[in-house]
């Protein structure tokens, strides 16, 4: 990725700029076309594959299916925004499919090569993982208002509005 | 003989965490005791605290339009609190001592310290709680979709659907089977 292009990122904004430029230096960037999937619902996380994405150009829309084949969807993730952290972190099956909305531009940080950064810089991985933990955050808090108001609403509308968050 | 508070921490956190690292980050959390009733969290309470349990019983719940759900049973050697250590916010249930207990607690102000002093320890505290979270994302995400879509849910009774409510926010509260 080239240097400078995560500065001035809120998401970023925490990093000492000697960290953001070792981040620069391990994501790679790659060009999408319109209907690229990154990530497929189902599928298992594999360890040598699995990466978190962040978009640096264009729309990356996420889905999941329901039971009937239709599909619902839970987020579009914007410039500056991540999707694929739950890949990043467990081996759970994909619960979401990530696709490029248009012609798209993204930085992706894969597996092996986060788990190398941690062993060579623990202080930044561990900030970098903490980014990732306060994105979950938000996305658990959106589910659990999402529940309790589909209780007392009493029907599925609220379900199909939460927010899906950046979750894969 | 009983495990002391590293161990607990350790085996929580990653049992190949350096016995020095989860020592010095026992050490450097709070001790917290409390008594059988107490209510320790309250829901919709702004709060940026992890409590990390050594000894007695708490309970999670959520109470909803006059509808009290129990979430989770929390024992030694699980945590609650850990979305507000991450993000300080609204706590997402009230937490109620069942018995009297000992706990550690560490505030969401101190990670950076915590990194600066120890980053293997802070290290795996961090990614403890981001790969739970993970999991518990991933699994009530899909069981919300499960069972939302379902035309059984679409007929069923308001006693029915708290029902679901509760499974769903236990999932959520990582209750698992304690509930």
């Amino acid at each position: 990725m080239r240097e400078g292009t995560l500065q001035g990122l809120a998401l970023f904004e925490g990093f000492p700029e000697s960290e953001r430029r070792v981040l620069e230096a391990v994501f790679v960037e790659q060009r999408a076309p319109r209907g690229h999937i990154f990530i497929r619902e189902g599928e298992l996380a594999r360890a040598s594959t699995s990466a978190v994405y962040l978009v640096l150009e264009g729309e990356v829309i996420v889905t999941r299916s329901h039971k009937d084949g239709s599909l619902a969807t839970t987020a579009f993730v914007r410039p500056g925004e991540l999707f694929g952290i739950i890949g990043l972190a467990t081996d759970m099956p994909r619960a979401a499919t990530c696709m490029a909305l248009g012609d798209v531009n993204v930085a992706s940080l894969a597996r092996p090569t986060f788990q190398h950064l941690r062993s060579q810089h623990t202080r930044l991985a561990a900030r970098f993982e903490l980014m990732l933990a306060r994105q979950v955050v938000r996305d658990l808090r959106g589910l659990t208002g999402g529940i309790v108001d589909a209780f007392r609403r009493g029907h599925t509308a609220a379900f199909e509005t939460i927010h899906g968050g950046d979750d894969d | 003989m009983p495990m002391t508070p590293s161990e607990r921490l350790r085996a929580r956190l990653d049992p190949t965490l350096a016995t020095a690292d989860a020592e010095w980050l026992a050490a450097r959390m709070t001790e917290r005791r409390g008594s059988a009733g107490d209510v320790v969290v309250r829901r919709g309470e702004w709060g940026d605290t992890l409590t990390f349990v050594l000894d007695g019983e708490l309970c999670a719940r959520v109470d909803v339009d006059g509808a009290q759900l129990d979430l989770a049973r929390i024992g030694p050697g699980h945590w609650f609190g850990e979305l507000q250590f991450i993000e300080p916010g609204p706590a997402s249930a009230t937490v109620v001592a069942l018995t009297d207990f000992v706990a550690l607690q560490t505030r969401s102000d101190e990670i950076d310290e915590l990194l600066a002093d120890r980053p293997q320890a802070a290290a795996a505290l961090i990614r403890a709680l981001l790969v739970e979270m993970c999991e518990r994302l991933a699994t009530t995400s899909a069981g919300v979709l499960e069972r939302t879509s379902s035309t059984e849910y679409k007929i069923a009774t308001p006693e029915h659907r708290k029902g679901w409510m509760g499974e769903l926010l236990s999932r959520l509260f990582g209750g698992g089977g304690q509930r």
